[in-house]
């Protein structure tokens, strides 16, 4: 009986493992496999495509709900989805899974690398990524006739957003001090560099600093860093991740010493160090602004509707990624490559891999965030990026489409064209 | 006989407790002199520090000792964090959605982690797989549930009503009062705990005696699963909200509460474990804060860890010699004792 048991349990664990092992290889669909398809054809079958994730929050599940219930079945696309890819290494594996289940292509929003696009190449695949050119140099000076372009936010209308924010509710002298969570940038995680990048930036206008290092070096810091500058401003980086136990009493203790009044996150931070701000905030009986990148979601909705003990939301100002505007990019950029106008609709006025850039929306207080409600709604099926705007980035709905015509399209999203287009 | 080995003979239970309370006592010191030193700023400079460390102090005491239950008979349980997770983000969100607050989180967590806990013990003992690779596999299909639950948005505690009472100091310190009374009991009192002391020394002479040795695992395993599900909740309170996580990425949390337990166990020797793995996660959590106080002077926290593992790893290198260390001091007190001896014998026979 007990041997029985043993192997029924041992069967079921083994299956178990090994289902657990290709979790992050779950697919949309039984849908048909094919090869390459890098050949211009455009015979109706069904792409696949490998979506590589560098994390798993708000941003994340929405953009799986969108790929998955929306592009999928509306484009007669199938999606292989990674589990939280760590390192190069694991988006190196992901993508040598992913081509060994048919994959024509790899979206990649963790790596930003020519080995990835070499990797892609030698296999005939598709690649495109989620970020920006400056962090790939030997990606944009690369022979790959395969990559199809970048994707990410338009750091300069980013920078406009940070820094009207700042105008609006910093001193004119900036004495408060600015603690600024660089998050995982000295890892090279691309959306992090993109806003700190920004959040300097949008310091250095407001202010007219000068720094004594450059913003490209300041980024990457990997220890506390006073960013030197000529007004003798208070700005510390503080990088690092959220996940480690020392990440969170650290930013605690930084806070504590009270020369800290704002405090601006790269990442998706403000739900994590709430109660720490909080709890300084009622202790020290001071009131600190926090600004954070966020993501539509029931987390975003709570942040703004708690108070902090100052009767202000415990999150002062997101900016938040049209999600649905940047994966239809992607998708779009994929597609586009997939139907053999990569030579058109992904390449710059250069001949180079194209650029996409989209922009963020801020919002700075629970009226604006009402405005959005619904917007990439992914229980309700929402979303910015709806079947009119998509196929007018598809070739195949499209057929005169070229980079230049796709990023006027995203340019042309704010707050206003979407409340527009939401109706 | 010395003075002092007379007084410490005489004052057992004050020695005792002096070493207890030393050790987390020396390392506040220490901190504080650093931190004062060179940033200015004391270990404990606000009562935000202390309901930092009581929330804290109690996640990891709870985690330790959960790790206690298993590990002390010799089951290295690997699943321990998934367990966490498993019981947070299912009895948390549950608890949330009927409204029930911070002690509903608390109470359905803890049963679910009872839940998550004698399974693993049950496959335990019908298995016999080793522990450590049973609780490596248990780990990915935990972690998995626990990812795919709720949506992928594990469990959120900020800004939900009646979840402030977690961050109550009095509410800490009256959880972590019940809960060692309850482990002291079961530990060191109940049927349970004399059978789990006499399967740690022997477990086939347990077995022998009469003892079912498979139903006190399947216990063991219940309890530590209760216990992380405690912390996890404590722990989500201090930072809003638990993310799941995948690829056995919750074996780190077992492995940082080895230390608290390791510290621990060393100081149970002269109190109990219950006591001990409080002391020793005392300690490890004002090493935690004060070395957060170096973030002031550009120390960032990849050297905070690096430091503490540091720390961690000294601490076993003098465990694992702990014994090479006494047999030189009896050694000497061997030799002290023989020369005493001759010039006695040498002064009776001048």
């Amino acid at each position: 009986m007990n041997k029985i048991l043993k192997r029924m349990a041992a069967g079921i664990l083994t299956g178990a493992l090994c289902l657990t092992a290709f979790a992050g290889c779950g697919s949309t669909g039984s849908g048909s496999q094919g090869g390459s398809s890098a050949d211009g054809e455009t015979t109706g079958k069904k792409f696949v495509i490998g979506v590589a994730e560098a994390q798993a929050n708000d941003e994340v599940t929405t953009r799986r709900a969108y790929f998955e219930n929306f592009i999928a079945p509306t484009y007669n696309v199938e999606f292989i989805f990674s589990e939280v890819l760590k390192d190069d290494a694991a988006v190196k594996t992901f993508i040598e899974n992913c081509i060994d289940s048919g994959a024509d292509a790899i979206i990649d929003f963790k790596s930003n690398s020519s080995q990835m696009a070499r990797l892609c190449e030698e296999n005939g695949v598709v690649y495109t990524v989620q970020g920006i050119p400056d962090m790939a140099p030997d990606l944009m000076e690369g022979e790959f006739p395969l990559f199809s372009g970048w994707s990410g936010a338009n750091n300069d209308h980013l920078a406009d957003l940070f820094r009207n924010w700042l105008e609006e509710n910093t001193s004119a002298d900036g004495s408060e001090g600015f603690l600024v969570s660089t998050s995982l940038a000295s890892q090279g995680n691309v959306q992090h560099i993109e806003v700190s990048r920004a959040i300097l930036e949008g310091l250095q206008e407001k202010y007219g600093l000068t720094y004594e290092q450059p913003i490209e070096d300041l980024v990457y810091v990997s220890e506390t860093t006073n960013v030197a500058n000529d007004k003798g401003l208070l700005i510390t980086l503080y990088p690092g991740s959220p996940n480690k136990d020392t990440w969170l009493p650290g930013i605690s203790s930084l806070l504590q010493s009270g020369k800290y009044k704002m405090f601006l996150s790269s990442g998706q931070t403000y739900n994590q160090t709430a109660t720490v701000v909080n709890e300084v905030e009622a202790a020290f009986g001071i009131d600190i602004k926090v600004a954070s990148i966020a993501a539509f979601s029931t987390t975003l909705d709570t942040a703004f509707s708690t108070l902090d003990p100052n009767g202000n939301p415990s999150v002062d100002f997101v900016t938040v990624k049209p999600s649905s505007v940047l994966n239809a990019s992607v998708f779009a950029a994929t597609y586009n490559a997939l139907n053999g106008v990569i030579d058109t609709a992904c390449r710059d006025e250069n001949g180079k891999p194209a650029n996409f850039r989209f922009n963020m929306i801020s919002i700075s207080s629970p009226e604006e965030l009402a405005k959005t409600k619904g917007w990439d709604d992914a229980e309700a099926g929402t979303w910015i990026a709806g079947k009119e705007f998509v196929d007018q980035m598809l070739v195949t709905t499209n057929p005169d489409v070229t980079a230049a015509s796709i990023n006027e399209l995203m340019a042309s999203v704010d707050v206003d064209s979407i409340a527009e287009m939401m109706g | 006989m010395s003075k002092w080995q007379d007084f410490r003979r005489k004052h057992v239970l004050l020695m005792n407790t002096l070493f207890t309370v030393a050790v987390p006592l020396t390392v506040w010191l220490v901190m504080e002199l650093l931190d004062y030193s060179t940033t200015g700023l004391h270990t404990m400079n606000s009562m935000v520090d202390w309901t930092t460390l009581m929330r804290n102090l109690v996640s990891s005491f709870c985690f330790a000792l959960g790790l206690n239950c298993n590990m002390a008979l010799g089951r290295m349980d690997t699943s321990t964090g998934s367990q966490m997770f498993l019981a947070c983000i299912l009895g948390g969100n549950l608890a949330l959605s009927l409204n029930l607050g911070g002690v509903g989180v608390l109470v359905f967590s803890m049963l679910l982690g009872m839940v998550a806990g004698a399974f693993v013990g049950f496959l335990f003992i019908n298995l016999r797989i080793l522990p450590m690779v049973l609780g490596l596999g248990i780990s990915l299909v935990y972690e998995c549930i626990s990812f795919s639950a709720n949506n992928q948005q594990g469990l959120n505690l900020f800004g939900k009503p009646g979840v402030g009472i977690l961050s109550n100091r009095l509410f800490i310190i009256g959880i972590t009062v019940l809960i060692m009374l309850v482990m002291t009991y079961l530990f060191q009192y109940s049927p349970f705990g004399y059978k789990r002391r006499a399967i740690q020394g022997n477990q086939k002479l347990a077995n022998d005696a009469g003892i079912n040795i498979y139903v006190n695992a399947l216990l063991c395993y219940t309890a530590a699963g209760a216990l992380v599900a405690v912390a996890g909740v404590f722990d989500t309170a201090y930072k809003s909200n638990l993310v799941p996580v995948l690829g056995m990425n919750s074996n780190s949390t077992v492995f940082s509460n080895m230390f608290p337990m390791a510290v621990g166990l060393w100081l149970a020797k002269k109190s109990n474990p219950v006591i001990g793995i409080l002391a020793g996660s005392l300690s490890v959590q004002f090493l935690v804060l004060g070395l957060a106080k170096f973030t002031n002077i550009g120390m960032s926290d990849y050297m905070q860890t690096c430091i503490k593992y540091s720390v961690w790893l000294v601490f076993m290198i003098y465990r694992m010699n702990e014994d090479k260390i006494q047999l030189i001091k009896d050694k000497r007190a061997r030799v002290a004792l023989a020369k005493a001896t001759r010039a006695q014998r040498a002064a009776v026979a001048a």
